[in-house]
């Protein structure tokens, strides 16, 4: 009788904490933790997502003949209170677009032929990318991955 | 004596429990490996493997409008580490990461980097080593070689 309730004692202990390994890491957090939280580096997801976005065409204003083809990939990490970040990405992703139609024809074809002018357009994405996308810090973009940046004399496709 | 045999089968039965859990615990279990060897050739498995790469296709730096197409394989091995299963993301889970090495890899070159034999063997090397950095960046696969099956500049 004994030994059966220590087999059950030892059983439940077990499965006790099999549960408790089960639990989500996050426990809930309160409305002013939350508001303390926002914009931090502990309010977005440790887990990156990558969202591909192009291949735009456009022509580059300083230089008539040279077109640009442009597409990238930006990893982005989840904030605590977004739900549904496809939605937004999916909502956010044609006011992107428009904003780098607009703005990337600034940019000097001589500069993105380098290196360092590949870094600083990184760079320039990553800031639009986050103002387009996330414009309330839903989400954080962490880093472009240019997927083309293709300089040529005439229009593609 | 009655308390004798409680206490003598509570025993058999916690030794045999144990030597259960042993036998279950240990079953199927692999021998370690010894990552310090990692790096090494006699760490990884003979059998060369092969996966195609990303297209390559970017301006050569100061050439305007020219650019520069290549399609490459790579030949790689892997260590006793890695899990059949995990073979088949290992590239395709960074391959936007490897497009924006090859591309920024490529930005520095001008056309005379990438002309002669001697050079494109550099380029080699160079993309050989890129591949292994964001690929096995834990030496837990090593390349080998860089094979180019297109390569043109236009």
């Amino acid at each position: 009788m004994k030994l059966a309730a220590l087999v059950m004692g030892l059983a439940m202990a077990a499965g006790s904490v099999g549960v408790l390994a089960s639990l989500p890491q996050r426990a809930a957090w309160s409305t002013a933790h939350t508001e303390r939280m926002r914009g931090t580096n502990a309010y977005y997801d440790a887990r990156e997502t990558g969202t591909f976005i192009g291949p735009l065409s456009l022509r580059l204003n300083g230089e008539p003949e040279v077109y640009l083809v442009i597409a990238y990939t930006f990893t982005w990490r989840r904030g605590y209170e977004l739900r549904d970040p496809d939605d937004l990405i999916q909502a956010n992703r044609s006011r992107l677009v428009d904003a780098l139609l607009s703005r990337l024809p600034e940019l000097s074809a001589k500069e993105l032929g380098t290196r360092q002018g590949k870094l600083a357009l990184k760079r320039f994405l990553s800031r639009v990318t986050q103002e387009q996308i996330f414009p309330q810090g839903e989400g954080r973009v962490q880093k472009i991955w240019l997927d083309r940046v293709l300089l040529q004399p005439t229009r593609m496709g | 004596m009655k308390k004798k045999i409680v206490f003598g089968s509570g025993g058999a039965i916690v030794a045999l429990c144990g030597l259960a859990f042993t036998l279950v615990a240990t079953a199927g279990v692999p021998e370690p490996v010894d990552t310090s060897k990692r790096g090494t050739q006699e760490y990884y498995t003979s059998d060369v493997l092969t996966q195609d790469l990303p297209e390559i296709l970017t301006n050569l730096r100061g050439t305007g409008g020219k650019y520069i197409q290549i399609i490459a394989t790579v030949e790689y091995r892997i260590g006793p580490e890695l899990e059949p299963s995990e073979i088949s993301g290992l590239f395709s889970a960074r391959s936007a990461k490897l497009k924006d090495g090859f591309m920024m890899l490529l930005s520095e070159k001008t056309m005379s980097d990438v002309e002669s034999r001697e050079q494109k063997e550099i380029l080699k090397e160079e993309v050989k080593s890129l591949i292994q950095k964001i690929v096995f960046p834990d030496k837990r696969g090593m390349v080998e070689a860089i094979l180019f099956r297109d390569f043109k500049v236009q």
